[in-house]
């Protein structure tokens, strides 16, 4: 498997960084064995499992290879490409729309940017109906209502309020 | 014990514990109905809200979700063929040609009151084994708990997925997760690269919620265009429960065996009811007298399938209460609920908080009466609820998320968390790694590893990780259990085989 090779791969890399790290930790001090032990053994399975899956989609490849069967290609075609961001367009969107609401809430508080994600997610997301449109306000409204008052008024947990106000 | 009982009984019928209690079980019964809103998913969205709450009230409304979602997936596993969480699979096999055969109401019914029946079952032996399993843990030195730990995470990381490797990869990128932020037992900065949101490493609520429910949203939003699930709604969809009732215990059997072995398979970590369903229903085909009428719509094997579902729950919750190790995914995040209350799990838990652990098992024997009466009675209302637009729920559970991740710390931080774990837990899904490892990984981490670390100080000889009984009894089984999807493969093959040979011979 293609895929698992890649993976594999990224998995010896990133252990062998964070085992690196863990090198720069403060010694061991008083019988113990110290902040970068355990880490290090978990690096080091994280590490074997890497080369296992790499090795393991090497070996597997091979032995299709070897039998001769045909082996899926990924069809990196026009077409290929356009079925792919179709297929995935509104989880792109989704999560796109999602950072910006983050990065808005912070400036604008919880209210109003809640306000402009709910009718933009759902507007991607949904059909564009005249009775959409109802469902869209509707929800937006109540939810952001609903959400405030259950967390601020019933729950007593603070909500943010937006560095600009 | 009748004592502690009643100190949970006092526990739990309060007001709000009982309304907390009455809707997650409400909302349980929804996320349930509601193919691909897994019970895992609802759990992680209750736990934000725990903050706000006692920890009986939040530990209510979770236990709540838990019972109403598994025995809610039955309701669109029967009327639409699609089983709204993974608990439910077996009860399509015979609850859906019950329900084109226009007796929906009588495979609904019949689903409800053998999930009432097995969760009842379960919880008695919850009531009967935490005790003991307490008591025997409470000799416990770090030496087993770390042995303990390490059993949880390598049983898991073999059940939980197709591929050990993968599992185990999954368990690690957990324990790798709770390793970030300050040493447990020095509180020395740990890869924070001078960052100083990291300096408190992730909070784990929103690394759950993350892994959890935002990477399920984000699977839910995949295809090109979704279409709508013709639902069964000229079938009658109420049944009298006396009828019911003399049908489940004309197979007291059945109903007993499928009970049991959902408590079992809830016990073991990483095993939960998605599994147990499955091999009810495959047990009671094999103890039929008609096993030929399996899949044709008979109501053995709902009873059987939803029986072991709502049986995992008391299984899973025994092992949590008693030692602190989850039986799975939610009753891990049942852990997060008390750690969020500054309440450390473990065997200490019983003598410390008897109240909570009684508290959990009256609310468990409560959430059944709720899911009852609720599901039998306002069918018609979660049935409607199938039909909710998913492009209104998705925007909404998502905004849930990101308030509840905020809620806990007052951290914008944790909002880019959720964000990246959720990111990160769909690409895992999408790569077939299993979620479930990871969440055991963030849980137990810091257990594992200070338990370690107490038992190496304690005594720097290594070896007696391996020379005290029970340790070393725990290291077998955890060894044996890394030999299990071995064990398996070879059985596959050989039956390959053996099928081939058939086939070139006949």
């Amino acid at each position: 498997m293609k895929q698992d090779k890649v993976i594999g791969i990224i998995l010896i890399v990133f252990a062998a960084i964070m085992y690196h790290q863990t090198t720069m930790l403060p010694p061991a001090l008083f019988g113990d064995v110290g902040a970068a032990f355990v880490p290090k053994i978990w690096f080091t399975i994280l590490g074997i499992c890497g080369v296992s899956l790499t090795v393991t989609g090497f070996v597997r490849d091979r032995k299709r290879k070897a039998s001769g069967a045909d082996q899926v290609a990924a069809d990196h075609t026009r077409e290929g490409i356009k079925e792919f961001l179709i297929y995935y367009r509104f989880v792109f969107s989704g999560f796109i729309i999602f950072f910006f609401y983050i990065l808005l809430m912070k400036y604008i508080g919880y209210l109003y940017s809640t306000l402009l994600f709910m009718p933009i997610l759902m507007w991607v997301l949904g059909p564009r109906t005249g009775k959409s449109v109802g469902i869209i306000a509707l929800t937006s409204i109540g939810v952001t209502g609903i959400i405030y008052f259950g967390f601020v008024k019933v729950l007593r947990v603070f909500l943010p309020s937006g560095s600009l106000f | 014990m009748f004592d502690m009982i009643m100190l949970g009984v006092h526990e739990v019928i309060k007001p709000y514990p009982l309304l907390f209690l009455f809707m997650g079980t409400v909302a349980g019964i929804i996320v349930g109905c509601l193919p691909g809103f897994t019970i895992t998913m609802g759990v992680a969205l209750v736990l934000p809200l725990t903050f706000g709450l006692t920890s009986m009230e939040g530990l209510s409304a979770m236990i709540g979700v838990l019972v109403g979602g598994l025995a809610g997936g039955q309701i669109s596993g029967i009327l639409i063929g699609i089983p709204g969480t993974p608990s439910s699979v077996a009860t399509v096999f015979d609850g859906h040609p019950m329900a084109k055969r226009g007796e929906a109401g009588r495979a609904l019914a019949t689903g409800t009151w053998a999930s009432f029946l097995g969760g009842i079952i379960s919880t008695f032996v919850m009531l009967f084994f935490t005790p003991p399993l307490a008591a025997a843990a409470l000799k416990f030195g770090p030496w087993e708990f770390f042995s303990l730990v390490f059993f949880g995470l390598t049983i898991i990381a073999s059940l939980s997925g197709k591929s050990l490797t993968k599992g185990i990869v999954s368990g690690v990128l957990g324990l790798i997760a709770a390793s970030f932020g300050s040493d447990p037992m020095t509180g020395i900065p740990r890869f924070d690269f001078g960052f100083k949101p990291l300096t408190g490493g992730f909070a784990f609520l929103p690394v759950l919620v993350g892994l959890f429910a935002f990477s399920q949203l984000l699977s839910n939003l995949e295809g090109k265009s979704r279409s709508k699930e013709a639902l069964i709604v000229g079938s009658k969809l109420t049944f009298s429960s006396i009828a019911v009732l003399k049908d489940i215990f004309r197979q007291p059997f059945n109903l007993l065996r499928s009970s049991l072995i959902g408590v079992f398979i809830g016990a073991l970590p990483g095993a939960g009811a998605s599994i147990s369903n499955i091999l009810a229903y495959d047990q009671a085909k094999k103890a039929s007298r008609h096993p030929e009428k399996f899949g044709t719509g008979i109501i053995d094997g709902i009873i059987a399938s939803e029986a072991a579902n709502n049986g995992t729950e008391g299984g899973a919750l025994t092992p949590t209460m008693a030692l602190g190790i989850p039986g799975g995914a939610v009753s891990a995040m049942m852990l997060g609920a008390l750690l969020l209350h500054g309440i450390q799990p473990g065997p200490m838990l019983i003598i410390e908080y008897p109240h909570l652990v009684y508290g959990v098992i009256v609310a468990l024997f409560i959430a059944h009466f709720f899911m009852l009466g609720t599901q039998l009675y306002g069918i018609k209302l979660f049935v409607r609820l199938t039909r909710l637009p998913i492009y209104a729920l998705v925007p909404s559970i998502l905004v849930l998320c990101a308030v509840g991740s905020f809620a806990i710390f007052n951290r914008f931080f944790d909002i880019w968390v959720l964000l990246i774990f959720g990111g990160f837990g769909y690409l895992m899904a999408k790569f077939k790694f299993p979620l479930a490892p990871a969440i055991l990984g963030v849980i137990l981490g810091p257990i594992a590893e200070v338990n370690f670390r107490r038992a190496l100080q304690t005594e720097s000889d290594i070896t007696l990780f391996f020379t005290r009984p029970i340790s070393l009894a725990f290291l077998i089984l955890s060894f044996l259990s890394l030999l299990y999807p071995f064990y398996q493969t070879y059985k596959q093959n050989k039956l390959l085989i053996k099928s081939q040979q058939d086939a070139m011979n006949g």
